[in-house]
């Protein structure tokens, strides 16, 4: 089972993206960087499995995919539980919430967002390198280009496959340099006509009175409302929390 | 570089990274470890290959962000990091030297892939060690893990990129 967006609808779904995932980034450290105990990280896990649950998110996927990281959390466990030189059980189950934590919050994240609104987070996100003289928007575009022709693509590779299938060739045949060489045929066509269709692209958008470096309007709005202004209001009165915590 | 030239980069970097999506989930094989063997860095390499490394790089970093939706896979911020954006970003590093023979193509994708096998290495073992004594063996295990779906991926990709710089020189050659 993979983890994939799952729409619903939730006031955790209709967050504003940015804050979802400035949210999920605050609540990684939280797992992964601050110092603390083992009965505080339970309950933040718990704590955070428990609001997904109320949001509505589907959890089953996330957990069922916790047994892909098994073979990291013996060894971390192990070597974390030894570290002292006799067996420590609270060092070991600190570092396996500490990582699971971390685990199922970006699961969580990746099933509450859909694509545009991830293109949208990592728009924001990439605003401060326009500083450096990148442009935000280029990368944005890029990205929007390939995740809106990626179905056109798998299309194409499949097409493609059956077509020299149909004049005789054999996939995935052989061992080695000779299953290397069988997927020539589906490789080049492929490689080559993503070009060619990438200068089509260019020439109909230029067509259309496209310009890179212009300013324009959006497809998906996304506002700020006042869950937005609470969830960061939960977020600053945590960080003063442990900013005190540690200072007295 | 004008504006009509730039906007064509623009488009060829989406598509070749659709491509590379795409060839991402069509496994060539599969690894008892849990690993895959794909084809899904190719496009990137070549992408480094026609417009130079800086492009590489940052289409490998976007190509990093994209693929977290597929397979979100984060235990530590910086192992995100590492694996994700940078160790895509690496693959850009074959675009410093230009294809026009085969064996530069391919000892290019190999240095390549090589930088991008620590990136995976580094990410799997350093966050998660409390002392000198377990890094060693956490880092002997992570490259066991890491070589034994990088291997067979880099060897493919390199006799690959051999082959384009050969007999298709038109497709691999350095876009001014």
């Amino acid at each position: 089972m993979q983890i994939t967006y799952s729409p619903a609808d939730s006031a955790l779904y209709r967050l504003n993206p940015f804050i979802k995932g400035l949210g999920t980034l605050f609540i990684i450290l939280l797992f992964s960087v601050t110092m603390q105990g083992l009965f505080s990280l339970f309950f933040s896990l718990v704590l955070t499995i428990l609001l997904a649950i109320l949001f509505k998110v589907e959890l089953k996927p996330i957990l069922i995919s916790i047994e892909k990281i098994w073979l990291l959390l013996l060894l971390v466990g192990i070597i974390q539980g030894f570290s002292t030189g006799n067996f420590n059980p609270e060092s070991l189950l600190i570092a396996v919430i500490r990582i699971i934590g971390v685990f199922v919050t970006s699961g969580i994240f990746v099933t509450i967002s859909s694509q545009s609104e991830l293109m949208y987070f990592w728009e924001q996100s990439f605003r401060p390198l326009n500083l450096f003289g990148f442009q935000a928007r280029e990368l944005a575009l890029v990205m929007v280009i390939s995740v809106r022709f990626l179905p056109v693509i798998l299309g194409e590779l499949d097409r493609i496959r059956m077509a020299q299938m149909a004049r005789g060739a054999r996939f995935s045949h052989g061992v080695g340099l000779k299953a290397v060489k069988s997927l020539m045929p589906l490789l080049i066509p492929t490689l080559s006509l993503a070009i060619i269709r990438a200068e089509d692209l260019a020439l109909a958008m230029e067509a259309r009175g496209y310009c890179v470096s212009r300013q324009r309007t959006r497809y998906n709005h996304f506002s700020i409302g006042f869950f937005d202004i609470f969830v960061c209001g939960i977020m600053l009165g945590t960080i003063l929390a442990y900013v005190l915590q540690i200072r007295f | 570089m004008n504006r009509r030239r730039r906007l064509q980069v623009l488009t060829e970097c989406g598509m070749l990274l659709a491509t590379a999506l795409a060839l991402a989930n069509f496994k060539i094989f599969q690894l008892p470890g849990g690993g895959s063997v794909s084809l899904g860095v190719l496009p990137l390499l070549l992408i480094a290959a026609r417009h130079g490394a800086v492009t590489g790089l940052i289409s490998g970093l976007l190509m990093g962000l994209l693929l977290l939706t597929m397979r979100p896979y984060i235990v530590h911020p910086l192992q995100f990091l590492l694996d994700y954006p940078l160790a895509y970003a690496s693959l850009g590093i074959a675009g410093f030297f230009e294809w026009n023979s085969g064996l530069k193509a391919a000892a290019a994708t190999t240095l390549a892939n090589f930088i991008r096998l620590h990136l995976h290495v580094i990410a799997g073992a350093v966050f998660f060690v409390a002392d000198q004594n377990s890094l060693t063996k956490m880092l002997a295990a992570s490259y066991a893990y890491n070589l034994g779906h990088i291997l067979p991926e880099t060897i493919i990709c390199a006799v690959l990129a051999g082959y384009l710089a050969i007999n298709h020189q038109a497709l691999c050659a350095r876009q001014s």
